[in-house]
């Protein structure tokens, strides 16, 4: 069983406005106004820019924001993602 | 007779409205919240001209409607998402179904919760599906699960944790107690896909369903709106001439001639529903009772005729389930207070 | 009924007598009007579970009939929970829940030179941003009933005093006839200050995400106003400073105020 895909409908059905280095987003579809913090937001624009998986996800996170691949990083991508899911910013194809 | 005959007139003749004196407005726009169909009445009259405070009102009711729609759409949307990963189909009814098929019906239309059908085999793996992806059980007693369970038609409800959004989980229309039950299987065979894994009714069994849902499965509590819905939804399915043949089909099927036919003669004589007259049938006694208890509500929006709401309570009841099984609910209700 | 009336004295009627929103209070059970007689709140828009009050406290009960009216059916304008007053074309905002001190802060400046637009509820337009008025009665609680008693020579401006209320002994305030008169001039919004009665004296500014929190927590229709409230709010806290502070005792809670003004602008 391949691992999911994750896409996301973020930034273009979104409003986003940074704020005091949060990234406040009013999701349109859902009508729901997220807080966003690092490195949620960034995570969002990979997907938006390429859907991938939660490995190259958290592979293309920590090139762009120049840390280590190691397994803290991939936790947290793993619990940043399950929040993104339950909030309907991603979805899992 | 002071009723809620003011809003169906503004209803089916928006026109109309343009007449209502200033003082008879306040009770107009109190009858229509009451009745939840605020939202329709802002749709229909939008473009008159209306004093100021009262076009104010509907401009209100109007932006609440499709505040409600959005988060309908979003709703079949996660669960949609959830389903699809365990090839559950979503099979849409009521609100949900008129607002993600954009019929005239969701209009205007405030949306409660996401109601849903399922074969009742499935009923098992959406159970876990739902609990998995944030939904809740409402009644957790033992009582009450064991109610629904067995003798209702549909789940327990359920409601999100984050969201606060409901869904009823239906395997049937009317509860497995009540006399004569819809055919469920056949429901969902004919069902139309809007989209892979999104299901609609077909245009006749959407009628014989808002019809049971109307009179068989209910004390009138919120009629008149079901009522509008089927004006709304005859209007445009009886466009198709094989629409009628296809409707007095269905509610033979579905054991539901008579409430079909009710349903038919109460849109025609409240909202002057153009329909079949043979499968609606003679106007019978019986059918002033029940636009008198559609139309109970005084100027202030509150249910009038009390005796006639209780004879009717005690109806859908008896309806639902066996005088014995009746007394026994009844009684466990009353002491768990 | 004739409390309410006096209370209501000034005010301009209805254009055509034509309301559009009804607040009901009822008898919650029929045998309810008779015995130890209650009223329950109620109206178009409600909310389960409300407690029902004694009937001597039908005003009150009234004033809350109605709130709930405008707290739950407002759409056209974003609602805060608020209190605010005018000064030169400018508004300063006062959230807060009950027992913060907003209604009474707001009471005492709306009678020192400020024009009171509201204790309670403060609309923003979603398009010009502007604040608008709605000034209702204002509901004092306890101690600051004496304060403004002595501080308003005009007693018809008062309601009957209501004791043991669920709050505590209440009696409504009628607004100004200058708030009254000015109940359509908006004012633009420059300050925020979010009051804390009951500790020392002391202050903090508040960052524009927190304050973005704070206002989508203190309204009761953000939610249902989708993106054009987003996008009002964003711009609130882009252009309005804002802060919170705490007072032991109104005199000092009103030269905080009036300190963050001169700083502010107002």
């Amino acid at each position: 069983m391949s691992a999911p895909i994750y896409r996301t409908d973020y930034p273009a059905d979104c409003l986003t406005h940074p704020l005091d280095g949060l990234m406040l987003v009013y999701h349109r579809p859902s009508g729901a106004t997220h807080f966003l913090i690092d490195p949620t937001s960034d995570m969002l624009a990979i997907l938006a820019e390429a859907p991938c998986d939660a490995d190259m996800l958290a592979r293309r996170l920590c090139h762009r924001i120049g840390t280590e691949l190691d397994d803290e990083a991939l936790e947290v991508t793993a619990q940043r993602l399950e929040e993104l899911l339950d909030s309907g910013l991603i979805r899992a194809a | 007779m002071n009723d809620a005959r003011v809003l169906t007139r503004a209803l089916a003749d928006p026109i109309s409205a343009i007449e209502i004196k200033p003082a008879d407005w306040p009770a107009l726009l109190s009858i229509a919240r009451a009745e939840r169909l605020d939202g329709s009445l802002g749709y229909r009259l939008a473009d008159l001209p209306l004093p100021d405070a009262v076009r104010s009102a509907l401009d209100q009711a109007r932006r609440d409607a499709e505040a409600g729609r959005v988060q309908a759409l979003w709703e079949v949307e996660m669960v949609h998402r959830a389903f699809r990963a365990s090839d559950l189909p979503l099979i849409l009814l009521k609100g949900s179904a008129f607002a993600y098929a954009g019929l005239p019906a969701a209009i205007g239309r405030q949306i409660g919760d996401l109601d849903i059908l399922l074969p009742r085999d499935s009923l098992q793996a959406a159970e876990e599906v739902l609990l998995a992806n944030g939904f809740e059980w409402v009644k957790n007693d033992d009582y009450s699960q064991g109610y629904y369970r067995q003798w209702m038609h549909e789940l327990p409800p359920l409601i999100h944790r984050d969201r606060g959004s409901a869904v009823d989980v239906h395997h049937t229309i009317l509860p497995l107690t009540a006399r004569r039950t819809p055919n469920a299987a056949a429901l969902i065979d004919a069902s139309v896909a809007l989209r892979p894994g999104i299901h609609i009714l077909s245009p006749a069994d959407m009628i014989v369903h808002a019809a049971t849902h109307l009179l068989a499965d209910g004390d009138l509590a919120g009629g008149l709106r079901n009522l509008w819905d089927i004006d709304r939804l005859l209007r445009l399915f009886s466009v198709d001439r094989d629409f009628w043949p296809a409707l007095g089909r269905r509610a033979v099927l579905h054991e539901m001639r008579e409430p079909v036919a009710l349903a038919l003669r109460l849109a025609s004589n409240i909202f002057a529903t153009p329909v079949e007259p043979r499968i609606a049938g003679h106007d019978r006694m019986r059918d002033s009772l029940f636009t008198r208890r559609l139309l109970a509500r005084d100027g202030w929006g509150r249910e009038t005729r009390p005796i006639s709401r209780l004879g009717f309570y005690v109806r859908s009841h008896w309806m639902r389930m066996p005088p014995m099984m009746l007394a026994r609910h009844l009684w466990t209700k009353a002491r768990a207070g | 009924m004739e409390a309410m009336r006096r209370l209501y004295a000034g005010y301009p009627a209805p254009e055509q007598g034509l309301a559009t929103l009804t607040a009901l209070i009822d008898a919650p059970r029929a045998w309810r009007r008779w015995i130890r007689p209650q009223a329950a709140i109620d109206g178009d828009f409600t909310l389960p579970g409300a407690i029902p009050m004694a009937i001597r406290h039908g005003l009150l009960a009234m004033e809350m009939a109605m709130n709930m009216q405008v707290a739950l059916g407002e759409r056209r304008h974003l609602l805060l929970h608020a209190a605010a007053i005018e000064r030169g074309g400018k508004a300063l905002i006062l959230p807060g829940e009950s027992g913060s001190g907003k209604s009474t802060l707001a009471a005492l400046l709306g009678e020192q030179g400020w024009r009171l637009m509201s204790d309670e509820f403060v609309m923003i337009d979603l398009v010009t941003g502007l604040a608008l008025p709605f000034p209702r009665p204002i509901s004092l609680k306890n101690s600051a009933i004496p304060v403004m008693e002595a501080l308003i020579a005009d007693s018809s401006r008062f309601g009957p005093l209501l004791s043991d209320t669920p709050k505590g002994m209440l009696r409504h305030l009628r607004p100004s006839a200058r708030s009254i008169a000015a109940m359509d001039v908006p004012a633009k919004p420059a300050l925020i200050l979010f009051p804390r009665f009951g500790d020392d004296a002391a202050a903090a500014g508040i960052s524009q995400s927190e304050l973005f929190m704070r206002m989508t927590e203190g309204s009761t229709n953000y939610v249902a106003l989708g993106q054009p409230a987003f996008e009002t709010l964003i711009e609130m806290v882009r252009t309005i400073p804002a802060a919170s502070f705490s007072y032991p005792d109104t005199a000092t809670g009103l030269a905080i105020v009036e300190q963050f003004c001169a700083e502010a602008g107002l």
